[in-house]
């Protein structure tokens, strides 16, 4: 699916292609939205209004190029906006919250986002139980516990554990090697 | 420079990290972008960094989904933050995150931590707390017990209250257990700083946590006992067959026959947790809404939660959670924000949060109770770390 092209000129997004578009950007967007508003729930109330308004159709996304424009541009919005509705505003005081509204900030925390965004559904394309398996494993859980956590033999969650490794290491290892920007 | 979006960017990071290959045109153009500004150089030495990754992974576990989706369609202001069960699991065992040498990221992570600026800034020094509470008696007066010293109180209806600069004791002769109403009642209220122990009319032992407070008769009715818990409380319930002692909490109670557990039900925490050390109690949920009761034996904890359904019953070292009331804190892959949830009220400390990662980091270590806050701030920085600057009694979270 190529998420990038979602979103059908002059309408709202609706059904499947909505619920895509859900799953593939809510969490993200979440994270997004703590670096502004500090608070998950908060975050996720902001981002939550975004989506309902797409879904009302009151959301104009067919200029943008690319969905993910419209989705990062308004939850900013929905943020700087509940930000000045004071919500949020004794937090501010109290300097939890280092606010950038520039958009030399804008632009790296999406860069931030989407990097991470992408490599997490990198790792959702390993079968759904060697992930598991593997999530458990970075949690620091012993085979064994794992094994018994899941009902399968010690010898299957070592089998996963390998292939997640491999998996990682092939997809993910660091390029020093590849790319040579003279820094 | 003109006209590259952040996406495009972001896609060719992510493709590289990858190890997918770049095009010519986009492998220049994150080039120009790298030199174009430190900051971007620096940004791309973070999301190289699978430390970061994986912390970044865990935070997106403890966002649901469904639930949100769900919110969305029904128009639900209060989107709820809950975990799953399973996600709750993960969480407890994600302290292993941030110990080296556990995580598989290791393998090919960089070893050297990246801010250079390892100091910690701590400017005021936090002393602990003490012996400290407050009696209200039944017709209002107020005894500051840590000062009050050696003396024996007369209630209203006779009853007897010895105290100490430790402890209070109740004692009403040998006929309370055969009238119908119980006594008067008292309220002993435990301030930031401070702890206190009592004995109650029934021979039952309470030790209080800092900040909590105790409503209870001073004698018992000869049907039951029973007392309200806002706060933290060990509880060791003198053996009584007939008389069952029950731990009245916001949406919770704790029925008993005689046994030694411990309650930490603060009315501004979500959540009520009963560990069992010996015995077995009844723990039920008094929510309105819904009303569920289980059987905990020793070695079990159950925690009722204001958000959730029913009651989660986990297997625990007790000691763990009775550990404060012999003088340490034990924490066992704590989240520093439950961390400091604690040492706010022993400290009577605010916390302010610069980072909020930090909150999600976990701590696993012994302290003592009568150190200076600064001790175990220099503990925690250094296993996670996290720095803290103190001022005016604030605790900076950096």
């Amino acid at each position: 699916m190529k998420v990038g092209n979602l979103g059908n000129e002059k309408r709202g997004i609706k059904g499947d292609d909505f619920e895509q578009l859900f799953n593939a950007y809510y969490v993200s967007l979440c994270l997004y939205a703590r670096k502004y508003l500090g608070d998950e729930q908060q975050a996720e109330d902001a981002v939550q209004e975004v989506f309902y308004q797409l879904l009302q159709k009151k959301g104009s996304h067919s200029h943008y190029k690319d969905v993910r424009s419209y989705l990062y541009q308004s939850v900013r919005n929905q943020c700087l906006n509940d930000i000045r509705h004071q919500k949020v505003i004794k937090k501010h005081q109290a300097g939890v919250i280092q606010f950038n509204s520039d958009d030399k900030h804008f632009f790296n925390d999406i860069v931030n986002a989407e990097v991470y965004r992408q490599l997490a559904d990198a790792l959702n394309q390993l079968p759904k139980q060697c992930r598991t398996v593997y999530k458990l494993s970075l949690e620091g859980l012993k085979s064994m516990e794992i094994a018994e956590d899941l009902g399968i033999s010690v010898e299957t969650v070592k089998t996963h554990r390998k292939r997640a490794k491999r998996f990682l290491k092939e997809r993910l290892k660091n390029l020093f090697s590849l790319l040579l920007f003279g820094l | 420079m003109k006209d590259i979006t952040p996406f495009e960017i972001a896609d060719s990071i992510a493709k590289l990290l990858k190890h997918e290959a770049l095009g010519d045109g986009e492998r220049q153009r994150l080039e120009a972008w790298l030199k174009a500004d430190a900051g971007n150089a620096a940004l791309y030495e973070q999301l190289k960094k699978e430390g970061n990754l994986s912390e970044y992974l865990l935070q997106r576990e403890q966002i649901d989904v469904q639930a949100a989706l769900s919110n969305v369609y029904h128009r639900n202001k209060s989107p709820q933050l809950l975990l799953k069960p399973m996600m709750g699991r993960w969480l407890a065992y994600a302290a292993a995150i941030i110990l080296p040498g556990i995580v598989l990221w290791t393998l090919f992570s960089d070893p050297k931590p990246y801010d250079g600026d390892q100091a910690e800034t701590l400017v005021q020094n936090i002393t602990p707390g003490s012996k400290k509470a407050v009696l209200y008696l039944a017709d209002g007066q107020q005894v500051e017990l840590d000062q009050a010293g050696n003396q024996t109180l007369k209630e209203e209806d006779g009853t007897l209250i010895k105290t100490t600069e430790q402890s209070i004791t109740y004692n009403h002769g040998s006929e309370a257990s055969n009238k119908a109403a119980a006594g008067l009642t008292n309220t002993i209220y435990i301030p930031r700083k401070g702890e206190f122990s009592l004995t109650l009319a029934d021979g039952t032992k309470v030790w209080l946590n800092a900040e909590s407070s105790l409503e209870y008769p001073t004698y018992f009715s000869s049907a039951t006992r029973e007392v309200t818990l806002d706060g933290e409380a060990y509880f060791e319930v003198s053996k009584d067959t007939t008389r069952p002692f029950i731990v009245k909490t916001k949406g919770a109670a704790v029925t008993v026959l005689g046994t030694a557990f411990n309650v930490a039900a603060y009315n501004t925490e979500k959540t009520v947790t009963t560990t069992l050390v010996r015995g077995s109690v009844s723990f039920a949920s008094e929510k309105a809404e819904d009303s569920e009761s289980v059987i905990l034996k020793p070695g079990m904890q159950g925690v009722i939660n204001a958000e959730q359904k029913g009651i989660e019953v986990k297997t625990v070292d007790p000691a763990v959670y009775v550990a404060w009331k012999n003088g340490e804190f034990r924490f066992e892959r704590m989240t520093l924000e439950e961390i400091f949830r604690t040492l706010q009220r022993w400290y009577d400390v605010d916390v302010v949060y610069h980072n909020e990662l930090a909150k999600s980091k976990r701590f696993t270590g012994d302290l003592e109770r009568y150190e200076e806050i600064n001790t175990h701030l220099n503990m925690i920085s250094l296993t996670t770390n996290v720095q803290f600057e103190i001022k005016n009694n604030v605790v900076y979270v950096k």
